[in-house]
């Protein structure tokens, strides 16, 4: 029920629930700590910004999730030309303590293998297991469109990690 | 057996925020959304409000005295007063590279063309194809070369790999610098040699076309990285970015509570450098250009090396050879967009017209300042109008200009491009103190960019390349077409012949 607090109260509602999975979607979509703690900073306060024109109809999770997705596209042209593109680049910074460290690099180094749009929409599809629908919504994509990508997406990373496809037919 | 899917799932799950990172970007976030309070609840006058009252008053009232209003005063159409045609007739030699690519977000470069001409013939103007997949660019001094880089992550590979070349402006001589991967470079004054670094840089290389790269002499401190160089028109003076006690992004966790950076000047005839800025610990700045006379430089700080709050605008100084150092007024951070192409640009002696207002919307909050003998003062500007991509005379005497009625609230991306498309010319003549609306150019345009000699302002309207006499008078020319559609400027040059 967070529009019945002030906008602030309902962001700090809303980073509570949300921060990990903006913060999960764009380490993997941008491949890199420090941009994606900017990148979660920049999102809370955008929605803080239009807290008043979100619809509350619609899905919070999503919401954020377009902003990101906006937010990283905008960092993407920037990069194009500036040099903070080079400077900011680095490997994955990973802790080594969960056993699934070894699976996660390998995917973090597959997906940066992905065009930007590719990975996307893995990552919220099938990373975050958002449904066709709400990825649609966030990715301001049709429906049909996060289809026929997530399958362009699958079969480049079915081949990178050499793996049987991570998404059955019913998930597209 | 557990499938793909869910092994992946599984094992991206603990890519969460510490707690500790957790609860300080929202202590950062909340102080912002404070503020944004603070400043929305009770709005501050706005630049021109406050011109308007003060420097203004009485000019105000004289308009209105005599029936006139204040844009009559400042914002005159272009009529027979020709402000903008220089009085020298000055030819000039123009060198812009553009990129011109089909998407917007195409992380491995876009192709990028020269274009190249003379302010007295705009029929004679070439263009030409330098590399499809460039994402940097820079003019030598004299316009016969270029520096860019291509991105070798266009065929597949993961991790950015920029790679220098040096090629003549032309597009006929082409030469890859070997190297690991460039990290930031310019050409020093008066001459065709380009010093550019590698990333983590403890030393420099200095590269003149055809011939090797060899060492730049520099004396780097043991616990920096070179980060940025710029060198001073005159060619006498090299300023330098230093990132001291950087973390190594290597180590498991690395250590940023000594990070600071600092610029150092060094003379390069007598070899001596010194400090001229450190900033505290954890901070860093950024190198802006030299002004005009070589006596000072512009920088930004970069609060806890933070590309966010960068990204928003920092406070932009001024400091002179001897260490005097002013604090002009929060400025964007000098970097091209579709919009805006220098966010400083030195003029005159020491003086500058800077894009002013902090906020990385361009929709709002946006102005020029002249910054002239350490005062900064606006210009002339309409209340509730944007301006924006500040392009100026060598001499200072002109700047161009364009505007916009100042969104009041987000725009959605159709009311965005809208609002892009309402964009027009204006120049300022700072002997009359008068902005003039070059009704000629029309609507939608963008990146005005005033010959070295104030004569004509090139434009990008769509993605045609436009010029046009700086008064206006006489009907703006087709320069060139660019194909693919999304038009930025790299880089532009005017230098008289």
């Amino acid at each position: 029920m967070t529009h019945e607090l002030s906008p602030r109260e309902a962001i700090q509602a809303l980073y509570q629930q949300y921060s990990n999975d903006v913060y999960r979607y764009a380490r993997l979509t941008l491949g890199n700590h420090t941009d994606a703690v900017d990148t979660v900073q920049e999102v809370f306060f955008r929605a803080f910004r239009t807290y008043d024109k979100f619809r509350h109809s619609a899905n919070e999770k999503t919401w954020l999730m377009s902003i990101a997705r906006n937010y990283m596209m905008d960092l993407f042209r920037k990069r194009k030309t500036e040099r903070a593109y080079v400077e900011k680049s680095q490997s994955p910074q990973l802790s080594y303590e969960s056993q699934g460290t070894e699976t996660r690099m390998e995917l973090e180094r597959a997906l940066m293998k992905l065009k930007p749009m590719y990975r996307s929409v893995f990552v919220l599809r099938v990373l975050q297991d958002m449904t066709t629908e709400e990825t649609a919504a966030a990715l301001g994509w049709s429906s049909v469109k996060v289809r026929t990508t997530l399958y362009r997406a699958n079969l480049q990373l079915r081949e990178l990690l050499g793996v049987e496809p991570m998404i059955q037919a019913g998930d597209v | 057996m557990m499938d793909d899917k869910k092994r992946f799932q599984a094992a991206v799950e603990d890519i969460n925020l510490s707690g500790e990172e957790s609860a300080r970007i929202w202590d950062e976030l909340d102080e912002r959304m404070k503020s944004y309070e603070t400043n929305h609840q009770r709005k501050p006058r706005s630049r021109s409000q406050q011109y308007w009252m003060t420097g203004f008053a009485a000019a105000a009232a004289v308009c209105i005295a005599i029936g006139g209003t204040w844009s009559a005063l400042h914002l005159s159409k272009a009529g027979p007063k020709p402000v903008g045609v220089s009085a020298t007739n000055k030819v000039t030699s123009e060198h812009l590279a553009v990129f011109d690519s089909k998407t917007l977000d195409s992380l491995h470069g876009a192709p990028l063309y020269t274009i190249l001409g003379s302010s007295d013939d705009t029929s004679q103007w070439s263009t030409h194809l330098i590399d499809e997949h460039a994402n940097w660019a820079r003019f030598s001094g004299d316009g016969k070369w270029i520096a860019i880089t291509t991105d070798s992550t266009s065929t597949g590979s993961t991790s950015p790999n920029p790679t220098l070349w040096i090629i003549s402006s032309d597009g006929k001589q082409k030469q890859k610098v070997p190297g690991l991967s460039f990290h930031f470079g310019s050409w020093m004054a008066n001459s065709n040699a380009f010093v550019y670094g590698e990333p983590h840089a403890h030393h420099l290389y200095v590269v003149k076309p055809n011939t090797s790269k060899v060492l730049f002499d520099l004396a780097t401190p043991k616990n920096a990285e070179v980060s940025d160089i710029k060198f001073s028109p005159d060619g006498r003076y090299a300023a330098v970015l230093f990132s001291v006690d950087a973390p190594n992004p290597q180590d498991a966790h690395p250590d940023f509570a000594h990070w600071h950076d600092e610029i150092v000047i060094r003379d390069l005839s007598t070899k001596s450098q010194k400090v001229l800025v450190s900033a505290s610990s954890q901070n860093g700045l950024v190198l802006g250009p030299w002004a005009s006379d070589s006596q000072s430089v512009f920088y930004w700080d970069d609060p806890q090396h933070s590309a966010s709050i960068l990204a928003d605008g920092t406070m932009l100084h001024q400091v002179d050879l001897s260490g005097g150092n002013h604090a002009i007024s929060v400025a964007l951070v000098a970097a091209q967009t579709a919009d805006i192409a220098n966010t400083v640009v030195p003029m005159g002696s020491g003086d500058a017209a800077i894009q002013l207002g902090g906020g990385r919307e361009l929709f709002t909050n946006k102005s020029i300042g002249l910054w002239k003998s350490g005062t900064l003062v606006d210009l002339p500007k309409q209340p509730n109008e944007v301006q924006l991509s500040p392009s100026a005379s060598s001499d200072g005497s002109k700047i161009a200009f364009v505007s916009a009625p100042e969104l009041k609230s987000y725009p959605t991306s159709t009311e965005y491009e809208a609002w892009r498309q309402s964009m027009k010319l204006y120049v300022y003549s700072s002997v009359s103190d008068e902005v003039r609306a070059i009704d000629k150019a029309g609507t939608g345009v963008r990146l005005p960019m005033m010959t070295t000699d104030g004569s004509r302002i090139l434009y990008l309207k769509g993605t045609d390349l436009w010029a046009i006499d700086a008064g206006g008078i006489t009907a703006p020319k087709k320069i060139a077409t660019l194909p693919a559609g999304n038009v930025s400027i790299a880089d532009y040059l005017s230098i008289v012949k």
